[in-house]
């Protein structure tokens, strides 16, 4: 009676030890890579928008197939400050690199999309913001297997994520 | 064997391949991570230095002069290592080694460009022993970091005769043509513009008006905004605006009274100063102020563009219309013709005439033979010499340094704007070296006048004035239906804020805008300037052709549906000023260095 529980319990542990342990250190690990193409993906994104000054159809889909392509599937937000010099230019004193003295509006993903949609790129001007980030939304399968241990729960329960954000350094051209 | 036997054996085994690979990717995230935060810090330092560049450049009414660049560049670099230097101090670089990791800093100009990059500094001795190079040095190295001679965007051609001639590019369709011609010509030396001269009509030149592409040149009245220091003890200052004109490339005021009224001499010449250091400087020069009578204040510098342009044009094509780029000089020997190797220059023009301006190639537009060669022309010329410097960087380090491959579309923003490229090298990470550069482009400066870089003044019933792009759809509509009503324009760089210290203390700086005039604010049009659409191409405007949204084109999918057809009147009225001004705006450019036949 007693050797059969203890070789139960020894063919439990034989099976953590031997596929599970193996099974969520691989997971990781491809969690980790995942995490860093997202964010090397994400970086180069921002940074192509950021020297060109728009944002075409062309470089948003190349860089979803890029993050994409991790098996993940993905929750981008992309937010879009655009510099509004007018404010601060009514009045001669104000100094127009300090935060503060400028106004920024704000253009969401959504927006973002539609407009990529409609035109095919957004231009934007020096001194705009551009943010964009990768979450995520799918359970990889180091998170089904940590769930198997402990739970995680809650809205943000992203395992790869990839953010980046610049300022734009040059008027982007609006011609051919 | 037992179970227990194999179970140990196998996390023997399996343990330490896990860290292994483990310890491994790690490394590599940490290369990666570390590759991506010297990305970011190189291209932030090099946006700084760009920005250092423009705001020297349109703070200084000096900036255009040779030495005053130099100066500004050298501002911008030593920029560029203060901040590279204060994002990389998270990384653990020794800050004074920084310089070691960039073989090379290019800056391109308006018609040439300097590399930043190490040197021999060397000096030959004259006299007995003549030529003996002797090796100066400093901090026990001969060599030293500093920016190398300027080089300008050139090429040279061999003509049917045999004869080579030199042509000098510039960012836009200048050129300058010297060489020995041969026959009657003999040798040469000539500047202009190239533009198609079967557009030019109607020259009349007592009026100073002639037709462009179906646009009427007109003289033209144009004013600024400024503030000048009266008296500089008491640092009183005086806020007008005042008309001006250009002579020989720089700005002359016509002085004014409290009341607005205009001064003159009781000769009927106009009183006129130039704005040196914000105070008025008066003009003695008797040849200057009878210029300013004669053209009575109104610049004729647009008139004076297409009609030189025109002339000059008409004897390249009669010079140099049948070189195609077959008979371009290969930079290496600078000898032989490249003939019929088509891969040397990066654009193949084929058997194009490059220099026989007509409407089929007009040096205006961006798809013409001439610009393809011309960019292809300076690509050559800027790869050739960044290659060089690079390999032959010479430092402590012991990497072996190469010029990185840039691609098409890098190299397009580079050949098109004042640009700033700066290259990083020899770095560890990880198990491997980091080796990347940025590109980073400006367009609002004082340094070339490209078709984007003019902006239309629109005012509406209210004398409310805006500044719109030339395409911006809010201001052709508005003048389609009466709105809005033309009130002239200018470059990028009058509608950028100008700074005066008028003492010690910088809190007491004043600043205005140039355009700001009557007292009125000047705003940006929120459709075009502070969201950045422009709605219609710039090209289309330049070429008189009907405007058509941009998802409406064809190319873009659209139906190809015609907004504003190429004979309406708001966009004829728009059309000519832009013209206008921006043939003013080229003609009026100060080119320290270009100009070699004055």
């Amino acid at each position: 009676m007693g050797d059969s529980l203890i070789t139960v319990v020894a063919i439990f542990l034989a099976a953590i030890l031997m596929f599970i342990f193996p099974l969520m250190s691989l997971a990781e690990r491809t969690d980790d890579i995942s995490q860093l193409a997202v964010q090397t993906a994400t970086t180069e994104f921002v940074d192509t928008v950021r020297t060109t000054g728009k944002m075409t159809i062309e470089d948003y889909d190349q860089y979803l197939s890029e993050i994409s392509s991790t098996g993940n599937s993905f929750d981008i937000e992309i937010l879009i400050q655009q510099l509004d010099e007018n404010p601060g230019k009514k009045t001669t004193q104000a100094e127009a690199t300090k935060i503060g003295e400028n106004l920024y509006y704000n253009i969401y993903t959504t927006q973002v999309l539609e407009q990529l949609d409609t035109n095919g790129r957004i231009t934007l001007k020096e001194g705009d913001i551009v943010t964009v980030t990768a979450k995520n939304t799918n359970q990889t399968i180091s998170q089904m297997l940590r769930n198997f241990f402990y739970m995680i729960s809650g809205n943000d329960s992203y395992q790869i994520a990839g953010q980046h954000t610049a300022v734009v350094s040059v008027n982007g051209s609006t011609s051919r | 064997m037992k179970l227990q036997h194999i179970a140990v054996m196998f996390i023997l085994i399996i343990v330490p391949i896990s860290m292994v690979m483990a310890s491994y990717i790690q490394n590599q995230i940490d290369a990666i991570t570390l590759q991506i935060a010297y990305d970011s810090s190189l291209i932030n330092a090099t946006y700084d230095a760009i920005k250092a560049f423009q705001l020297n450049t349109t703070n200084n009414k000096y900036s255009s002069i040779s030495d005053s660049k130099i100066r500004d560049i050298e501002a911008s670099i030593s920029t560029f290592y203060n901040s590279l230097n204060t994002s990389m101090a998270d990384y653990s670089q020794a800050s004074t080694d920084l310089e070691g990791y960039v073989p090379a800093i290019l800056f391109t100009l308006y018609d040439g460009y300097y590399i930043y990059s190490s040197y021999d500094n060397v000096y030959s001795t004259t006299g007995e022993g003549e030529d003996e190079k002797v090796q100066i040095t400093l901090n026990g190295n001969n060599y030293q970091n500093g920016l190398k001679p300027f080089v300008y965007y050139s090429a040279k051609y061999k003509l049917n005769n045999g004869n080579i001639i030199v042509v000098n590019y510039t960012l836009d369709n200048e050129i300058t043509v010297y060489g020995d011609f041969g026959g009657a010509e003999g040798y040469v030396t000539k500047s202009g513009y190239l533009i198609n001269p079967d557009y030019v009509q109607n020259i009349n030149t007592s009026a100073k008006t002639l037709t462009y592409n179906g646009v009427l040149i007109e003289p033209e009245r144009l004013s600024e905004h400024l503030i000048t220091i009266e008296n500089q003890e008491l640092g009183t200052t005086k806020e007008d605006d005042y008309i001006y004109i250009f002579y020989q490339n720089e700005k002359i005021y016509q002085d004014q009274d409290d009341s607005g009224n205009l001064l003159y001499y009781t000769d009927g010449t106009p009183v006129i100063f130039w704005y040196d250091n914000y105070m008025k400087t008066y003009v003695n020069d008797p040849e200057i102020r009878n210029y300013a009578r004669e053209c009575n204040m109104m610049s004729t510098s647009a008139y004076d563009y297409y009609n030189e342009a025109k002339e000059f044009s008409e004897w390249v094509i009669a010079n140099l219309g049948n070189i195609t780029q077959e008979d371009t000089l290969r930079i290496e020997d600078g000898t032989t013709p490249i003939g019929n190797d088509n891969t040397y220059l990066s654009e193949n023009t084929g058997t194009e005439r490059i220099f026989s301006a007509s409407a089929t190639n007009d040096p205006m537009l961006s798809e013409s033979a001439f610009n393809n060669h011309r960019l292809a022309i300076i690509r050559k010329s800027i790869e050739t010499n960044l290659n060089t410097v690079i390999s032959n960087y010479r430092t402590t380090t012991l990497y072996d340094y190469a010029m990185p491959v840039i691609s098409n579309d890098e190299w397009y923003k580079v050949l098109n704007n004042i640009s700033m490229v700066t290259f990083m090298q020899g770095m560890t990470i990880g198990y491997r070296y980091y080796n990347n550069y940025a590109i980073i482009t400006n367009n609002v400066n004082k340094e070339v006048v490209k078709p984007e870089n003019i902006y239309i003044i629109a005012e509406d019933g209210t004398n409310n004035r805006e500044y719109h792009q030339p395409g911006c759809k809010v201001l052709l509509e508005g003048l389609n239906n009466g709105t809005l009503t033309i009130n002239g324009a200018y470059p990028i760089a009058s509608f950028q804020r100008q700074s005066i210290r008028i003492s010690e203390n910088s809190e007491d700086d004043l600043n205005f805008y140039l355009q700001a005039r009557d007292g009125k604010t000047l705003t940006g049009c929120y459709n075009c300037i502070v969201n950045a659409t422009a709605d219609y191409d710039i090209y289309d405007i330049l070429e008189g052709d009907s405007l058509i949204d941009y998802y409406n084109k064809i190319e873009n999918g659209g139906t190809g549906e015609i907004s504003f057809r190429n004979t309406n009147s708001a966009y004829q009225d728009l059309r000519r000023s832009y013209l206008t001004a921006l043939a003013r705006e080229r003609y009026d450019l100060y080119k320290s260095n270009f100009d070699l036949s004055r």
